[in-house]
């Protein structure tokens, strides 16, 4: 406890530069017009516009971590999507084209949009670091969940689903019973600046 | 020894399974399991020391790209009041199927550490609330124990070179 204590106190820690930060719980999140890997453009304020609760998804074609949630994304998309909820993805890795995008998509059948943020601009202003991050938006334009989709990248060890409790609780018009949660990832590999 | 016995037994230590058996060599390098919660008498164990600790992972590339200048690193600072501490998130039943591996691929022949995998907040908040979540993560610890600086994603040997000596009397 002792250890605990003057680690936590030591914990103020000074990150680099490449650290953007992120948007908090009650931020407005920020509008994007990005395309498909089908060249369809979807914008935030489109989506909002049809969805009262939307899901963004930082994803990546090659990250292990990220692949390790295909199909519950996929569940995420199937489940919530059929209740209203916008569901979309967003690839904003320097490294992953938009034909590796496509060929991932297709791959894995995701029927949700799998947008490529040239540049890495959408994910520096929403300051996703890891993949997969989420965000959810609701109808006031503002972040009301960020984090995991679970608690587990092996999808037989999941104990919380915190994403779906978090759509469950904004349909029900109650908040989420965690609004900001944490897992380890892949870093996205962005260009060095914008 | 019958004719019969001797070639039964010549078939069994030919076998494949006799072939993958664990070899000393395949335990090393030394590599022990441990919770978020014992991140901080490690440190604790540490102090007078600058410290970098590294989390890795065997299947992040960028993790695997900074392995070698890190272990590289470590022996050149070898004799100064410098600690390298490497802790692998890997899967726990994974330390002889990957971490080892990557490790002795990577020039690695120090004991290190394995954070099993699970867990993912407690960890995060054990060592810096800050930090994302994103792999590589390395956190650098002045010799009095506060942690300085945090560098996530991949890095070039001369960042934490700097970082480093910059700590360092």
């Amino acid at each position: 406890m002792k250890y605990l204590a003057v680690l936590l106190i030591c914990c103020a820690a000074l990150s680099s530069a490449r650290e953007l930060p992120t948007l908090k719980i009650g931020d407005k999140a920020p509008e994007f017009a990005l395309k498909n890997y089908d060249g369809k453009e979807y914008s935030l304020p489109a989506l909002m516009k049809e969805h009262a609760i939307n899901v963004v998804m930082f994803i990546a074609t090659q990250c292990p971590v990220s692949n390790a949630y295909n199909e519950r994304m996929e569940q995420i998309f199937e489940t919530y999507s059929a209740k209203g909820i916008g569901v979309v993805a967003i690839n904003a890795n320097k490294e992953e084209d938009v034909a590796a995008i496509t060929a991932h998509a297709k791959e894995h059948g995701f029927r949700f949009p799998v947008l490529k943020d040239l540049k890495n601009v959408i994910a520096d202003r929403y300051g996703a670091q890891v993949t997969p991050e989420i965000f959810v938006i609701v109808k006031d334009g503002t972040v009301a969940y960020h984090g995991r989709i679970d608690d587990s990248r092996k999808a037989d060890g999941v104990q919380s689903r915190d994403l779906a409790l978090a759509l469950d609780a904004l349909l029900a018009g109650k908040q989420p019973p965690k609004t900001e949660t944490k897992a380890i990832g892949c870093t996205i590999k962005r260009i060095a600046s914008n | 020894m019958s004719i019969g016995r001797l070639f039964v037994s010549l078939i069994l230590l030919a076998s494949p399974a006799v072939l993958r058996a664990q070899t000393p060599a395949d335990t090393l390098p030394v590599v022990r399991r441990i919770a978020p919660a014992d991140i901080a008498p490690i440190l604790a164990g540490e102090r007078g020391n600058v410290v970098l600790l590294n989390i890795w992972a065997s299947w992040c590339k960028p993790c695997m790209e900074e392995l070698p200048f890190l272990s590289a690193l470590r022996n050149e600072l070898a004799g100064k009041r410098f600690t390298l501490l490497l802790m692998s998130d890997d899967d726990g039943g994974a330390i002889d199927s990957l971490v080892r591996p990557a490790l002795r691929k990577s020039g690695v022949s120090f004991p290190s550490y394995n954070l099993g995998g699970m867990d993912d907040e407690r960890l995060i908040n054990t060592v810096d609330s800050s930090w994302s979540g994103a792999l590589p993560a390395t956190f650098l610890y002045a010799a009095g124990g506060r942690l300085t600086l945090r560098l996530v994603g991949g890095r070039t040997k001369s960042e934490f070179l700097d970082a480093v000596r910059r700590l360092l009397p």
